[in-house]
């Protein structure tokens, strides 16, 4: 089917048109045995002579030379006593086809098109020698440029989604031209199919949708950002370290922003804070992966925390009235508190962020008790500020602090953490401003 | 000519994998089980020289989902020359390739096949119908001649009467070109090829309906 497919492509866009383009010259792909016996080819089901070998892709990964998509290079691979591509047979129309289609959404130097143009491109480069391509069953390049943007997190591609004008018309959410997405990987001397998928052009732009509002949050940075893919899960890594993201992963993210039914995938969460603990700080794509994730699990409706999940929001959100992400506010408040009165070198965050949202009974009390000195040292008026920002956020705290906290509350903890800090940096003027999103 | 009997049975499973020919190395499987290894399950339950199974139509009673994980295999095979008693050692730590599999999660379907008679049969009308009561008792007692599965040996199946109440899933899929099954050579011809055979598969709200053999085929098995 997947095959079936790349040959449909590769007529749309005559990408065999041009005589200047046959890659390789006839005799390369030889037929098995030489005799010229037809069988009947599994792509076109026509009876054909099958080929000895498939055009070799050039994918991260492989090797330099490429290798090819349908291999049987091991002994073990082969059925019924035939040998190598006897496995699968595959006529040389359907085989040069197919394999021109992979060619031409694999290259990313502008593969150009029966007309001279350069087509627009069909991949998408993640880690873990991951490369997804994709296509619309539409000659359209624009629809093309925006999928490679939407992967990117081209500031234009996202904001079209939102609704402005891509290339001067507008995208239809409702488009239900079948778009097909292909997740290989090179390896072992062959091209390893992921996954195939199937869906619509319009499906695929709604989920991207939600995949851009699910990871959406404050940035503290002046300059506006829209997540990349490829950082999300880049910012999982320590710095300096050269292992391998988990394949799976990536697949199964970039299922998740492809198809939003599909939960993130719940190690990001734990991977987040995991990297957050470990001093390494509280990055924007690691708090947009902890947002994404909690906010999804929740709509599936398998969240559940004894204090209650309210969706976050992008901003801070002062009628957010659980625990964890009062907790988390708390810890920013402290933190802002102590550099206010004294710049100490290790600051409250630094020491205790890790232990503060992992058994918080055992740091708040001795945090409040510290931030009774910081805020003797400040100015009256800062001192009354603060003292009421604690008392604001500890108010619907019943009780004690709660020993522990479990993963999916300590991710409610770091966006409140987060989405503080980002408050204290949010000028007056920009706090109006998005208290009254008209007048932008 | 009387139409031949067609039984039903319902097989289900957690995990099945109909491996495509072209991505056989990788193990991706195609959406719903083939002719061929449908036909597998029907053979597990009861098969005879004399008759010979023919699917006709497959019902597909759950969603189709996929799942992927992969495994090390062992990459090479012993030669026939080996594979005698003293002397077929393999070590198989030392031979492992990582493989993917893309296999279906949660089958379950009910599949309509004709027994037919052989050559072996003789044309033996009364052959025939003892083999269907033989095949209906077997299948309300269970008995198995081999443990039924699902396109590779792990992913074992289970067969069972249907009850009447299965409902097909509503759904309109054109699969393209699907396997069939293998033409295998007479063991007399040293040269033959065994050659696969395959069929367009299309399943519309949740049936696909299989042509018989002689079309795909054509001629005397």
């Amino acid at each position: 089917m997947i095959l079936q497919n790349l040959v449909a492509l590769c007529d749309r866009e005559e990408l065999l048109k041009d005589p200047d383009f046959q890659l390789k010259p006839v005799s390369y792909l030889v037929d098995i045995n030489g005799e010229g016996e037809k069988v009947m080819c599994l792509v076109s089901g026509e009876m054909a002579v099958p080929v000895k070998k498939h055009l070799e892709l050039k994918v991260p990964g492989a090797s330099r030379a490429g290798a090819p998509l349908i291999s049987f290079n091991n002994s073990a691979f082969e059925s019924y006593g035939l040998k190598g591509n006897q496995n699968a047979p595959v006529g040389r129309e359907a085989a040069e086809k197919y394999g021109t289609a992979l060619r031409r959404l694999l290259d990313r130097n502008g593969w150009p098109g029966p007309d001279g143009d350069p087509l627009p491109r069909g991949n998408l480069l993640l880690p873990s020698n991951t490369t997804v391509l994709f296509w619309a069953e539409k000659n359209e390049d624009s629809m093309m440029e925006m999928f490679f943007g939407i992967g990117e997190g081209d500031k234009q591609a996202v904001k079209a989604l939102y609704g402005s004008p891509w290339e001067g018309k507008s995208i239809r959410l409702d488009d239900a031209t079948p778009f097909h997405t292909l997740v290989i990987s090179g390896a072992q001397g062959r091209v390893i199919l992921r996954e195939a998928i199937t869906t619509t052009v319009g499906a695929v732009l709604r989920s991207s949708l939600h995949h851009f509002n699910d990871l959406d949050i404050v940035q503290l940075s002046k300059e506006q950002t829209y997540p990349q893919l490829y950082k999300l899960l880049l910012s999982l890594k320590a710095p300096g370290d050269r292992a391998e993201t988990p394949p799976a992963l990536v697949t199964n993210l970039h299922r998740a922003a492809i198809d939003a039914n599909f939960p993130y995938p719940a190690e990001l969460l734990a991977m987040a804070i995991a990297r957050i603990r470990a001093h390494t700080g509280v990055s924007d794509n690691r708090v947009r992966l902890i947002k994404a994730v909690l906010n999804r699990k929740d709509r599936k409706g398998h969240l559940h925390s004894p204090f209650g999940f309210k969706p976050l929001e992008k901003r801070m959100d002062t009628k957010n009235t659980t625990v964890p992400y009062r907790l988390g506010r708390l810890l920013a408040a402290l933190e802002k508190i102590q550099q206010e009165a004294i710049s100490a070198k290790a600051g409250v965050v630094d020491r205790f962020l890790g232990a503060a949202c992992g058994t918080p009974a055992l740091v708040f009390p001795r945090l409040l008790n510290m931030h009774h000195h910081h805020v003797k040292k400040l100015a009256d008026g800062r001192a009354i500020f603060f003292a009421k920002l604690v008392d604001d956020i500890l108010a619907p705290i019943p009780g004690e602090f709660p020993r522990t906290l479990s993963l999916d509350e300590q991710g409610v903890f770091m966006i409140g953490y987060h989405h503080q800090r980002a408050d204290f940096w949010t000028r007056k003027e920009d706090r109006e401003k998005d208290q009254n999103p008209d007048a932008e | 000519m009387t139409t031949p009997p067609r039984l039903t049975l319902r097989v289900r499973g957690e995990l099945a994998c109909f491996s495509r020919p072209e991505f056989k190395t990788e193990r991706a499987s195609y959406p719903w089980i083939t002719p061929s290894a449908a036909r597998a399950v029907f053979e597990a339950v009861l098969w005879k020289p004399a008759i010979c199974w023919e699917v006709r139509r497959i019902t597909l009673l759950r969603p189709i989902r996929f799942v992927s994980f992969r495994r090390n295999e062992i990459k090479t095979k012993i030669a026939p020359a080996k594979a005698k008693p003293g002397k077929a050692e393999h070590l198989t730590d030392k031979d492992r390739a990582q493989r993917n599999t893309v296999a279906l999660r949660n089958v379950d379907y009910l599949i309509e096949a004709e027994m037919l008679l052989t050559e072996k049969g003789h044309s033996d009308g009364e052959k025939l119908q003892k083999c269907v009561a033989m095949f209906t008792r077997r299948l309300e007692r269970g008995q198995q001649f081999t443990q039924p599965y699902l396109g590779c040996r792990e992913f074992a199946a289970c067969v069972m009467q249907p009850d009447g109440t299965e409902r097909p899933i509503d759904t309109r899929f054109d699969h393209g070109l699907m396997f069939y099954d293998m033409k295998f050579a007479p063991a007399e011809k040293k040269k033959a090829k065994n050659i696969p055979y395959f069929v367009d598969a299309q399943l519309r709200e949740g049936i696909v309906d299989v042509p018989p053999r002689a079309e795909i085929m054509g001629g005397a098995s």
